[in-house]
């Protein structure tokens, strides 16, 4: 009987950490998409995006180190590679800057939605 | 490598663990459910300790989560018959009064090799000689021989000879359990008195067993030097 509990106790949690680790993952994404945001309308005006590039860097850094201990790091690294090159891009004010940002968040977004049971991210 | 080492140095305590809460019977026979649990820890505990890009997470999560349902199933087996037959099957009767139930062994995809191979590892050599015999559902064979070729047992020969529980250890490498003196009835008052009229001390027994306070065998530890 004891391990019947301690078996439920196990599966709950189990099951109550994956969830907050999506709801983590979720809200992280939004706060990525927002600064992406930030980044493309400061742009739009034709303003200086490198203080926004760094400020979305600096998330991602911090953001990464949690989430290296939910997901494999390929994921992780691929997205971190692409991610570095926006500083740069965005202190030469390249054209460039809005497609990769894109490509970034796109990433990111796909990133969260995975985490999520879907028939895709299931298979 | 460090990272490999603490890993694994992790790894083997959750598998511990998993396989402690699984129970006593994952150590030894196991119904079809449990067999592919043990097969997918083996492998999903491996895949975090060689690959480091994959979190541990990764290993813990699955290896507890499996664990978990197999208790469970476990349990609802132990509560309902028909989720018992559903996740380990049935027990089969493959020799029934002595006949071959050869539609239940072409069903079980048992060879006529595999039966005499079961059947000499219970000491039986002569088909005739069994009265029945039951697939059970960890696959291993239970066979009944038939009476005029069973060991004559005490209630065979007339004899009665006098119950009593076999012999516990007392003391193991000179320490006492305390478990053991329960269970006899004794405590260690009576041990020091038998342990010292042996001309030893406790810490100088090697192994002592009993099955009453005028039945015990000590054997004194060896002089290694």
């Amino acid at each position: 009987m004891k391990r019947l509990y301690i078996s439920i106790v196990l599966l709950l949690t189990v099951l109550a950490g994956g969830i907050a680790s999506s709801l983590y993952i979720e809200s992280a994404d939004d706060d990525i998409q927002r600064l992406g945001e930030d980044i493309r309308q400061a742009a739009a005006r034709g303003e200086d995006t490198s203080d926004e590039a760094a400020k979305l860097c600096q998330y991602w850094e911090s953001y990464s180190r949690v989430l290296s201990c939910i997901e494999n790091s390929s994921a992780i690294t691929a997205i971190t590679a692409e991610m570095s090159r926006l500083p740069a891009l965005a202190a030469d004010s390249s054209p460039d800057l809005v497609p990769q940002l894109d490509a970034v968040l796109a990433q990111c977004r796909t990133l969260s939605a995975r985490q999520w049971p879907h028939l895709y991210s299931l298979l | 490598m460090l990272i490999v080492f603490i890993r694994a140095f992790v790894l083997y305590f959750v598998i511990v663990a998993a396989v402690r809460l699984m129970g006593k019977r994952q150590i030894g026979e196991m119904q079809p459910s449990e067999l592919v649990v043990t097969i997918l820890l083996s492998n999903i505990a491996t895949l975090p300790v060689e690959d480091i890009s994959i979190p541990m997470t990764m290993g813990i999560v699955p290896v507890f989560t499996l664990v978990a349902i197999d208790v469970i199933i476990s349990y609802l087996s132990l509560r309902y018959r028909g989720v018992r037959r559903a996740v380990s099957g049935s027990a089969k009767l493959i020799i029934s009064q002595g006949k071959i139930d050869q539609h239940a062994m072409r069903e079980l995809r048992f060879t006529n090799d595999d039966l005499m191979a079961a059947l000499r590892a219970q000491q039986i050599f002569d088909l005739d000689d069994v009265q029945f015999a039951v697939a059970e559902t960890t696959g291993t064979i239970s066979v009944c021989p038939k009476k005029a070729a069973a060991p004559p047992t005490s209630a065979d020969l007339g004899l009665s000879p006098e119950e009593k529980d076999p012999p516990v250890m007392v003391i193991s490498d000179g320490q006492v359990s305390q478990a053991a003196l329960r269970h006899l009835g004794l405590d260690e008052k009576w041990l020091g008195k038998i342990v010292k009229a042996s001309g030893a001390d406790i810490s100088g027994v090697f192994l002592m067993t009993a099955d009453s306070a005028a039945s015990y065998t000590i054997v004194k530890k060896e002089d290694m030097k």
